[in-house]
This record gives structure tokens, C-alpha cells and sequence, in this order.
């Protein structure tokens, strides 16, 4: 043989081969340490919503909680919660079996938790696990979303530590049983599939095993051809001659595809068991972990969400096996047979929050690369409350849907394929955490963020800082008070464009009306007069204080709204009110935080103190009154009964429609109008304050009512109505107002 | 009789000393205007902020900044209101260089503990403190 080898010069081929094959081989050793040693997958980011607090003494509903359970896929059980991810409720009380969850420098381990409310209020907590009380905890954040490189795939990386036994056990048991015999290549196996597949006629079996399917899945494509075949085996072995069984099985577990979620890829038994038991691995039971094992060998068939006969048979098999190998006792292999499968239950539509994810990933980009946002699996923590911004979205939608099918114009519009835009953003004007987003009526037609990028003129919503420079001690010297009384007559103002009358939105002069009213009712004129009286410059100083970013310039018309800002930007300026004074910067993100828990970026509360709190209580109890006298009254017959100030807006010609409102503890800006800036024949009233109101009524179910703070400098007189001076018996009609102590009328009416 | 007139006399002075209470004199008015003040509401906070307050301090003792001002905005962010949460937050902000931000954090912290003297002398005595090393800071630079 070898004389023949020799004779015909075959040596020298067999040579070259062997010398190929082994730098292949050694290309191939590269190639696989490379990888391996790095352990390395594209981890997803993801971007979740704030958590909830729960403590006694807080205000919120037994609906709000359940609510936000269903979303964060808790499942409701007929009995008390046995196993993380479920609820139960009985009369005024809901017990929850809460998630496992990480949090910005804490992770919370689930238990099953008791809450009792009553009145709108949570009595009482129990953590029934040691049966005592506990004064804080939290339901964790909501997913909002991932940022995906394009391959799509949803994976946690989880070490085989934290992976239960029974679970490695079930998987070896059914994909590949010799797993600790061989070397990466099983020859016993491969017979043994290649006799079982003869005498059925077809492929029922397959001969891989497992470190064949982890080196198909985690360095090679899934084509069926021979080249494949041979690296997968050759790789095998490298692998198996340079690695340990349990780095093999660590790599296999967090590789291998579960199944089909959308778009997106569930690959990794931890995001496995997310997706189908709502809980974290390190929590599965038996029957659970049996199967996930069936699950493996085609998600397609045997995923229980899509066939639930196959998938219980198979698992039936694995459990079996379990029982047989005595990984589980008889009693537990029986429960486990019997115990019902998942099944996709109806989740609510997932709440996604676009536009805002768009601006949180446009602040994350100015310090991470796309690259590292979507394979470092980093977690994103940001100030969004879900449950807000179901409200929100619902609000925007609803209003604009109605407005489109009631208002001739507008409908006219539609049919020329012209819909109408509308925006909102909420946020806690005393940390500026936004809590709700909605940049526009649909981010799928059009990606264009109203919130952040739209310039539009605020209208009368502006007013407010007009009127505030005029109240505010160190501006205006002396100041005006509420009962000041204001010019409602005819003016012309010389412009270098020519004569410019202002006219009320009534087209009326009211005469001297007060202050209080000229806001109220937001008559045009009267504030031109006013502005003029007190001077432009402290307007754009006021406004330039309050945040406004615009470049204002000292034009007759500033004080009606004329110039651009954003809706962010007006928002901002907003705090200023119910915060007392202070500006509060809006913050979208809170933490951003590695997988290992390492915080890499964090941003918190901005504030500045830019009005007095005397001046700024004035100013809440005049736009108070916007609800109860003025242009806001249609937020009470709509049901909106809390304590609260704001301003309507309009811009010329109907272009814009404003309301930015307040409580205490919520602020909130709504904008309707078109994106090419043509008239909608809207006003602030009609066009964005209904969205306004939708939200709020909403978002204020079972929250505590409070009033402004006041401060002792505040003292309340009668004044009379028509002069705004003080009352006495005899004069018009008498009216309780705000002043500070040293800011207010000396003399009394008809003296 | 001496009595009596004693006792009305007294009574009277009495009663105008306890008017003088609820009526201030006004420059320029005949007569000064009867007030009232609004009702200022200070609610107690709710326990589990002075829970967060109590272990950010300790972790700030124990040089954890980062912990303790997660958790002095995790106390503000349940109770925005509560003025100590920001006086501890300014605290943590400074040992992490961001001594501006505490200044901020201080004038809020004022603007909420306006009624209590302890609070305001504390946080006078910080703001000082702030004052003096920023000033030394732009000096140095």
C-alpha cells in the first residue's frame, strides 16, 4: 500500500493535505478562542419605565396597581400566589408574588407581598413570606424597549450557576444524553440516529450533539451543506479539547432559540423563561424546566403558546427521563405531568412609548455609541410612568380622532389625506421627571418629535410671564397686584412694519378690567397695554428666567406669544409655577447602569430658584381662576374637579392650539395644530384642552388633593369687583383676592 | 364702684390689645383693611422617606456617595416636599465635586424649611461653606 502510495506520488498530495488541514485546524482553534474566550453576544440595551413605590399611606387605587401588574406581566391566579408572577385579589386586598428585579444600585429579590388599601390609600403592606410589615417596595420598571443591533435577538446572558440543575439536567437528558461521554462528535449517537431514521422512513432523530449544536448555533450559519457539517464537527472537538463540559453548556444555554417574539428572537433560557413564565430562571419548577428542554428541539411545534398537545407530550417524555435518572421523585414527576401549561394569555397592546424612546436614545447616542447601546446590554432607567402614558397616548389619540369627525374644516382636511398633529408631555414639576410623552399622533406615519424639534409660537400661553413680570416685586417697581386695573380700550402701536392693532379673541374691549381677569379671560389687549406700561425688557428678562430659550426681542406683541419655543421648552418654563419659584430642568433618564450593576452615566434632579414664592402664589391663584372664571371652564363640565391653574393659547389665525395646566404635583402641555402650520380653526379651549383634561382626570384618580403652598407674606382681602380697590359696604360687588402683604390697594372704592 | 370701673377698664384694654392682633396698620388707608392669611398646609411626611434619608446617610458615612444620593432622590422623588432630602442630596452632590448643583439643591432645601430656625442655620452654615470653596476653586483655576 504504501509502495503503491510511493509509486504513484500520492505521498507528497497527502502531505499537503495534512499540512492544509492542520493550519485550517489551527484557523479554526483561532477562530473559536476568539469567541469563546469572550464569551461575547450582542446583549441587547433596554429601556425601562421609573418602578412604583408602594408604601402605607400612599395614594392610588386597587384598579391603577392591577393595571399595571397586567402590564408588567403578572398573572392573575384564583388563589393566594404561589409562584413569582402572580396576583390574587380579595375584596380591598391584593397579594402579588412579586418579579425578581435589578434596580440602580439594588436587587430586589421577589416575595409575596399583601397589600390592603383603603380609601384610595394603602394601609397596610405585608411581606407574607416572614409575615411582617414592611414600609416601602416597589413594583419594578416597565420594558419599554430594546435597542437591538439587526440581528433582533432578545438575550440576558446568565452564568450556569444561576441555572437550576434540574433544568442542565433536562436538557442533557433529551438533546444529547452521552453529553459528558464523548468528545464533541458522537459516533454511538450518530449510529444510533442513522438506525432509528432507516427504520422509520424518515428523519425522526437527530445525531448532533450538543456541543455540535452549540458550535452550529454560536460561530456557524444554519445552512445544510457538507462544508458545515465538517467544520461543525471539526470545531466540536477543538472546542471540547480546549474547554470544560459546564463552559460548553453555559455557552449552549444562553444560545440556543426559544422562539418568536414579533420581530425580535427569544434566544438564552433566561429570556426563555421571561417570555413564557414571566419569572427569572433562577425560579422555574420542574415542569417548567422540562419544557423549555421540549421547547428547544423546534420552537415552531413544540412551543406551548402555539401547540399545546406537542408541547405537553413532550414534555411528558423529558419528565419521564427526569424521573427515570431520579432527578425528580415519583410524586413530583406526577404533579409535574399534571400541571397545565402556559398559555399566551391576552396581554394588554404593549405600550411603547416611541416618541419618548426616540428622545432617550438621542441623549444616550451623545455619550454611547449605536455599537454599545445595542451589545452591552446596558439597562437604562428612565422617569416614563407607563401607566401615564397609556393615559396620555389614549388622550391624544381619542381627542384627535373626535375633533377630526366633529369640525367640518377638519374634515374636509382628511379627506385630502391632511391630518391633524397633537403632542403632550407630563411631568413632575418638582423633579422635572417626565412621566408622559407623546410627540406626536403616530410615530409609525411620521417619526417628526412636536415635543423636542417643533418651533411653534406659544400664543397666550406665553401671557403668564408677562403677567409675572408685572407682579414680581423686583422686577416691577411698584408692582401690579391682581386687582390692579388694566386698559381694555383701542390702541395702535407704530411697528416697522406699519400700524398693529391687537384685538381680543371676542373681538370686544372690555374697558379697565383687572388684572385678574385680563389673564383669566386672556384678553390681548389688555396685556399690550399692560407690557407697554411696565416695559418689554422685563418681560424677556422674566420669560429668559422662567427657561424660555427663544430669542425674544422687545416687540410690542412678545407678551401674546409670538415667538417660537418648543413644547419642552414651555414645559420647562412651566415648573417655575407650581414649583414655587424654582425652574426645574425636564430629565428623561435617570441611571444608566452595566449589566454587573456598574452605573455609567446618571442624571438627576437640575433646579434653580428664579422667582420669589410669593409672587409665583399670586400668579397659581390667578391661573386658578383660568378654570373657574376664565377660558379653562370647560375642564370642569368635561369632570376635571381638582385644584388647578393653567393657560389656553392660540395663535393667529388657529394655527396653534395650547393648554398648559397644573396640580401641585403634575404638570402638563398639550399642542394640536397641522405640521405645515395651516389653520385648524382650533382654539386652546376647544383644540388641546379637552386632551389636557382626558389626561388629567385620568391621571389624578384617588390622588391626594392639596393646594398651592402658601407663604405668610400672602394675605387674602376683599376687593371691589369693578374698581379693585378695597371693599366696603356700598361698593359694587365684593371679591376675596390674593396679595402680598405690601402689594396691594391702599384705598378703599367711592372714597 | 372703683371696682367696676377697674374691671371695664381693664376689659376694654383687653379687647383692644387682642383687635391690634388681627389688624394691621396700613399706610395711606382711613382705615386699616381686615385680612386673613390662606391656610398654609404642611403635611407630615410619609415614613418611608425618613427610612431612604436614614440609610442614605449612613451610606454616606460610610463613603458610598453614590448610593447615598440614589437614595436622597429616591426620598424626593416620593416626597418632593420634604426639605431635608434636598439638604442631604446637596450633600452627597458636593463630596461628588458637584458643588454647584448642591447650591441649587440648598435653595430649594431653603425654600421648604423656611418655618424651622435649626434647618435654615444648617443650611446657611453649608451654603457659606459651598460659597467659600467654589470661590476658592475659580480663583485656583
Amino acid at each position: 500500500m504504501l509502495q503503491f502510495i510511493k509509486k504513484k506520488g500520492i505521498l507528497k498530495y497527502i502531505i499537503i493535505f495534512c499540512v492544509l488541514m492542520l493550519v485550517y485546524i489551527l484557523y479554526l482553534d483561532r477562530v473559536i478562542v476568539k469567541r469563546f474566550e469572550l464569551r461575547r453576544w450582542n446583549l441587547p440595551s433596554r429601556i425601562y419605565s421609573d418602578a412604583f413605590e408602594l408604601y402605607p399611606g400612599k395614594s392610588t387605587t386597587l384598579s391603577e396597581i392591577k393595571n399595571r401588574l397586567v402590564h408588567l406581566n403578572y398573572r392573575q391566579a384564583d388563589n393566594p400566589p404561589e409562584q413569582p408572577g402572580q396576583f390574587w385579589q380579595s375584596g380591598s386586598e391584593i397579594q402579588i408574588y412579586l418579579h425578581n428585579f435589578d434596580y440602580p444600585h439594588k436587587n430586589f429579590e421577589g416575595f409575596p407581598l399583601a397589600i390592603e388599601i383603603s380609601n384610595n390609600k394603602i394601609t397596610r403592606l405585608i411581606n407574607l413570606k416572614t409575615n411582617s410589615r414592611i414600609k416601602l417596595t416597589r413594583l419594578e420598571p416597565e420594558l419599554i424597549a430594546s435597542i437591538f443591533d439587526n440581528k433582533m435577538e432578545d438575550r440576558t446572558f446568565v452564568p450556569l450557576a444561576e441555572i437550576p440543575r434540574i433544568l442542565t439536567e433536562a436538557v442533557i437528558l433529551i438533546e444529547d444524553e452521552r453529553f459528558y461521554s464523548h468528545h464533541g462528535v458522537d459516533p454511538i449517537g450518530i449510529a444510533r440516529a442513522l438506525l432509528a431514521n432507516i427504520s422509520s422512513g424518515r428523519v425522526v432523530q437527530g445525531g448532533s450533539t450538543l456541543t455540535q449544536q452549540m458550535v452550529k448555533n454560536f460561530f456557524l450559519s444554519h445552512e445544510r451543506t457538507l462544508i458545515r457539517k465538517i467544520n461543525e464537527a471539526l470545531m466540536a472537538l477543538i472546542v471540547e479539547l480546549r474547554y470544560s463540559k459546564n463552559d460548553i453548556l453555559e455557552v449552549y444555554l444562553n444560545e440556543i432559540y426559544f422562539g418568536q417574539r414579533g420581530a425580535t428572537s427569544i434566544t438564552g433560557v433566561q429570556e426563555a423563561s421571561r417570555y413564557y413564565f414571566s419569572k427569572d430562571i433562577s425560579q422555574i419548577t420542574a415542569d417548567e424546566a422540562a419544557l423549555l428542554a421540549a421547547v428547544i428541539k423546534s420552537p415552531g411545534i413544540y412551543s406551548p403558546f402555539n401547540n399545546q398537545k406537542k408541547a405537553k407530550e413532550r414534555r411528558a417524555l423529558i419528565l419521564n427521563r427526569l424521573y427515570k435518572n431520579n432527578v425528580i421523585d415519583k410524586n413530583n414527576y406526577y404533579i409535574s405531568k399534571e400541571s397545565p401549561l402556559p398559555r399566551k394569555f391576552k396581554t394588554k397592546k404593549r405600550t411603547t412609548a416611541p416618541y419618548f424612546i426616540d428622545y432617550v436614545k438621542k441623549q444616550l447616542q451623545e455619550n454611547f455609541p449605536i455599537d454599545t447601546l445595542n451589545s452591552e446590554g446596558l439597562r437604562i432607567f428612565t422617569t416614563l410612568d407607563l401607566h401615564l402614558q397609556r393615559f396620555a397616548e389614549n388622550a391624544v389619540s381619542y381627542h384627535l380622532d373626535r375633533l377630526e369627525k366633529l369640525r367640518s374644516l377638519l374634515k374636509k382636511n382628511v379627506a385630502k389625506n391632511l391630518r391633524l398633529e397633537g403632542s403632550l408631555i407630563a411631568l413632575n414639576p418638582k423633579t422635572g421627571f417626565i412621566q408622559a410623552y407623546v410627540g406626536g399622533r403616530s410615530f409609525a406615519k411620521n417619526q417628526f418629535d412636536i415635543i423636542s424639534s417643533a418651533k411653534r409660537q406659544p400664543g397666550s400661553t406665553f401671557k403668564p410671564f408677562a403677567y409675572l413680570a408685572a407682579l414680581d416685586p423686583e422686577q416691577t417697581n411698584p408692582p401690579l397686584n391682581p386687582a390692579s386695573l388694566l386698559n381694555d380700550i383701542p390702541i395702535t402701536i407704530e411697528t416697522g412694519e406699519g400700524k398693529w392693532k391687537p384685538r381680543n379673541y371676542d373681538k370686544k374691549f372690555h374697558g379697565p378690567v383687572r388684572l385678574r381677569e385680563a389673564l383669566e379671560k386672556s384678553y390681548n389687549v389688555a396685556t399690550v397695554w399692560m407690557a407697554e406700561e411696565i416695559g418689554l425688557r422685563k418681560i424677556v428678562k422674566t420669560a429668559k428666567k422662567a427657561g424660555i430659550k427663544a430669542k425674544l426681542k422687545a416687540y410690542s406683541s412678545l407678551a401674546l406669544g409670538v415667538f417660537e419655543v418648543t413644547p419642552l421648552e414651555l414645559a420647562e418654563a412651566y415648573t417655575v409655577f407650581p414649583n414655587n419659584g424654582i425652574r426645574t430642568k425636564p430629565t428623561a433618564i435617570r441611571r444608566v447602569v452595566t449589566p454587573d450593576g456598574e452605573v455609567l452615566e446618571k442624571k438627576s434632579f437640575e433646579m434653580k430658584k428664579v422667582f420669589s414664592h410669593n409672587v409665583i402664589y399670586i400668579m397659581n391663584k390667578i391661573m386658578q381662576g383660568v378654570f373657574d372664571n376664565g377660558t379653562a371652564q370647560s375642564a370642569r363640565s368635561q369632570g376635571f374637579d381638582k385644584l388647578a391653574a393653567g393657560k389656553t393659547g392660540t395663535t393667529s389665525d388657529y394655527r396653534d392650539a395650547w393648554f398648559a395646566g397644573y396640580t401641585p404635583d403634575l404638570l402638563a402641555l398639550t399642542w394640536v395644530g397641522y405640521k405645515d402650520n395651516r389653520t385648524t380653526g382650533l382654539s386652546g379651549s376647544n383644540g388641546a384642552l379637552p386632551i389636557w383634561t382626558n389626561f388629567m382626570k385620568k391621571a389624578t384618580v384617588g390622588k391626594e388633593y392639596h393646594d398651592f403652598t402658601a407663604t405668610e407674606d400672602i394675605i387674602i382681602l376683599p376687593v371691589d369687583k369693578e374698581t379693585g380697590l378695597l371693599y366696603k359696604r356700598g361698593c359694587f360687588e365684593k371679591f376675596r383676592e390674593y396679595f402680598i402683604e405690601d402689594a396691594h390697594p391702599n384705598e378703599y372704592c367711592r372714597e | 364702684m372703683k371696682l367696676l370701673l377697674t374691671t371695664i377698664l381693664s376689659l376694654a384694654l383687653l379687647l383692644t390689645i387682642s383687635c391690634a392682633g388681627t389688624q394691621r396698620k396700613i399706610i395711606g388707608t382711613k382705615r386699616p383693611p381686615i385680612y386673613e392669611h390662606p391656610v398654609i398646609e404642611t403635611a407630615e411626611t410619609k415614613s418611608p422617606v425618613k427610612e431612604l434619608l436614614k440609610e442614605g446617610i449612613s451610606y454616606l458615612k460610610s463613603n458610598k456617595e453614590n448610593k447615598a444620593e440614589w437614595n436622597f432622590e429616591e426620598a424626593i422623588k416620593l416626597d418632593p416636599d420634604y426639605g431635608p432630602a434636598y439638604y442631604w442630596l446637596a450633600r452627597a452632590r458636593y463630596r461628588l465635586d458637584k458643588a454647584k448643583e448642591a447650591l441649587s439643591l440648598l435653595e430649594k432645601a431653603e425654600n421648604l424649611l423656611k418655618k424651622s430656625r435649626v434647618w435654615l442655620k444648617r443650611i446657611d452654615k453649608f451654603k457659606d461653606f459651598l460659597l467659600e470653596k467654589t470661590t476658592e476653586q475659580s480663583l485656583s483655576v
